[in-house]
């Protein structure tokens, strides 16, 4: 399996252009772009990247600089146009700022680290299991999914303790023996 | 009716705990069985109603619990359901979700009512329908009382259960609109009575009355009343069994069941004679419902419910068969409410008796009373419900042969509020109360008395 650095992707996207990350670029465009530049046809139906949703658009932006490094688009335009269309990136656009992916350095080596992930690449120097545990430490979406999951456990206490406090179920229903 | 202001028990202010409607109390309610309840509700000699209560039961609820009968008597099922019982309670419940499950039983913490009752709602599954969720408290006399939540249809196994121990002793439960099958008898201060109707019983009368006079619009009511129901079955505790043995009732029960306490066999003789018909002692706790049962003094045999049952040292290992420890119990049969080895606090040993497997020696809980100062017998469940609130983690309460009172207490609690507790109860007996280490393990019996009279055997 081939190994990138880690540390060359978060630098490449701190020295993501500022225009990747103005308002006036036109998405497909450059989509289009790293798709040639991966050994692929340009992009034929833009409409994808034409939805009405500003962060995601400016976080395929910033994928599309960072997978403008060799090693990743040595591995083809369908590997990257599906990991561009991905719904991870979707979640990812809601939770963080695009512009965090340049300038914070977890979310920076988090974007590096999911897309390794995304495009079966592994960490220089770290076994799978290595690279998952790391990207664990970083990854919004998991922190996410985490808070979600204790939110609606809390909401399931209180729901629990709400009904046995009811009145309804302190009338209870009839006994028959004596225990 | 006598109020009891100096009676701490808010709950049992009459009629301050119903909530539903008939139609909600008894979703089957048919014209015959609206009748039986009319009757028993209007009836001249009817104690004074302070509660209502249906059996909540659906078509699917009833439907359920009489296929439930046929299964008890098929046997003992096989142990197959206990490992997906622990797969489904590590991925759903929120005490054990997010720990590995266990490879087996053994594996599984033991878990017991400290746990529920500082958790109860980690203890209910995420995917459990909480629509008709009813709750029960624990009675408090193995240590503290906890909720329990349960559904109508669990509450209501008690039905089949009786109807199998009954079956296996010749006996029938016949039910029916123009019959009253069951009468449930307590003998406090306080207590919840009420009429109801069973729909598993196709609209047989049900009711619940407490003999304590001040229950009663006159003091002949109590019998005019239960010979006029002539139950098919008298259900109580060792105490309230004696008092009801003590009325010159004219009908006669085709049994009686005795539960919540250990039923000694001097007791169990009296009520035989007396009532001339089978008297049964069974054993339960209200998190998992009855578990065993006895026609005699002998072992108390298993019922052949989904429960797996372990006895269990105090460091937590199995006992090998015939070893006295501490009953332990796993059960799914309560959905909301999985039991994985949930130590009952109560002890026995297990071993097989004909073929089945049985507890022997089980160590219930006595039947102990107290005497006031005015000479009135006070039963250990009152004490139980005035010191219960203090917060105590365990208490010992011993009256000796001059009338008076110690209570040793583990906790925080204010030795003087625990005195003034008993007082509300008991008088102007000499009390001490002192605060002393009662470990958690040991299960002390909370009630022992040297005076005469004071158990109920």
């Amino acid at each position: 399996m081939t190994e990138v650095p880690v540390a060359r992707l978060t630098r490449r996207l701190s020295d993501t252009p500022v225009d990747f990350l103005s308002e006036g670029v036109v998405v497909p465009a450059v989509v289009s772009d790293v798709l040639l530049m991966a050994g692929g046809p340009a992009l034929t139906d833009p409409s994808p990247f034409d939805a009405d949703e500003p962060r995601w658009r400016r976080l395929v932006l910033v994928t599309c600089w960072l997978l403008a490094d060799p090693a990743l688009l040595a591995c083809g335009p369908t590997a990257l146009s599906t990991w561009l269309t991905s719904h991870d990136l979707v979640t990812l656009s809601l939770l963080v700022n695009p512009q965090q992916f340049v300038q914070d350095p977890d979310r920076r080596e988090e974007l590096a680290r999911l897309t390794l992930r995304a495009l079966a690449l592994t960490p220089t120097g770290e076994t799978t299991e290595q690279a998952a545990d790391r990207l664990s430490t970083v990854d919004s979406i998991k922190r996410h999914e985490v808070l979600l999951a204790a939110k609606a456990a809390e909401e399931r206490a209180a729901a629990v303790r709400k009904a046995m406090e009811e009145q309804r179920a302190r009338e209870a229903a009839a006994r028959y023996s004596q225990v | 009716m006598t109020t009891h202001t100096d009676y701490p028990v808010a709950d049992y202010e009459p009629m301050a705990a119903t909530a539903l409607t008939d139609n909600e109390r008894w979703p089957l309610l048919t014209p015959a069985a609206e009748g039986m309840l009319s009757r028993l509700r209007t009836h001249p000699a009817a104690p004074l109603y302070n509660h209502a209560c249906g059996d909540r039961l659906t078509t699917t609820a009833r439907d359920n619990l009489h296929a439930y009968r046929e299964q008890l008597h098929q046997g003992f099922p096989p142990p197959d359901w206990v490992m997906p019982l622990v797969s489904r309670a590590y991925a759903t419940v929120p005490r054990y979700r997010g720990h590995p499950v266990p490879r087996s039983l053994t594996e599984v913490p033991t878990t017991d009512r400290h746990d529920l009752l500082s958790h109860a709602e980690s203890h209910v599954p995420d995917d459990a329908d909480l629509t008709n969720l009813i709750v029960y408290r624990t009675s408090g006399s193995r240590g503290p009382a906890a909720t329990v939540p349960m559904t109508p249809e669990f509450c209501a196994l008690d039905l089949p259960v009786m109807q199998y121990i009954l079956s296996t002793l010749g006996i029938p439960l016949q039910g029916g609109p123009t019959r009253v099958s069951l009468v449930n008898v307590y003998h406090q201060p306080v207590a919840y009575q009420f009429a109801s109707v069973s729909t598993y019983l196709d609209g047989a009368g049900v009711v619940k009355v407490n003999l304590h006079p001040s229950s009663w619009r006159t003091p002949t009511d109590p019998v005019t009343f239960l010979d006029a129901c002539a139950p098919e079955l008298y259900t109580g505790n060792p105490i309230s069994l004696a008092a009801l043995a003590d009325l010159p009732l004219t009908t006669r029960p085709t049994a009686v069941l005795s539960g919540a306490m250990a039923l000694g066999s001097g007791l169990r003789n009296r009520l035989t004679t007396r009532f001339d018909c089978p008297v049964i002692d069974l054993y339960g706790i209200t998190e998992a419902g009855l578990m065993a049962w006895r026609p005699d003094n002998g072992p108390h045999r298993l019922l052949p419910r989904r429960l797996h049952v372990e006895i269990l040292s105090p460091a937590g290992t199995p006992c090998p068969p015939g070893e006295r420890g501490e009953l332990t119990v796993t059960s799914g049969e309560n959905p909301l409410l999985p039991l994985l080895r949930y130590r009952t606090g109560d002890h026995a040993a297990l071993s097989v008796i004909d073929g089945a497997p049985a507890l022997i020696d089980l160590e219930g809980r006595d039947p102990v009373r107290y005497k006031s100062s005015e000479g009135r017998w006070v039963n250990s469940i009152e004490l139980t419900h005035v010191l219960s609130p203090l917060g105590l983690a365990a208490w010992q309460l011993h009256q000796n042969e001059t009338e008076a009172v110690t209570v040793e207490i583990h906790g925080e609690a204010d030795p003087t509020a625990v005195e003034s507790a008993v007082r509300t109860l008991l008088g102007e007996v000499p009390i001490t109360v002192s605060h002393t280490n009662l470990a958690r393990d040991a299960k002390p019996q909370r009630y022992s008395s040297t005076l005469a009279g004071a158990l109920v055997v």
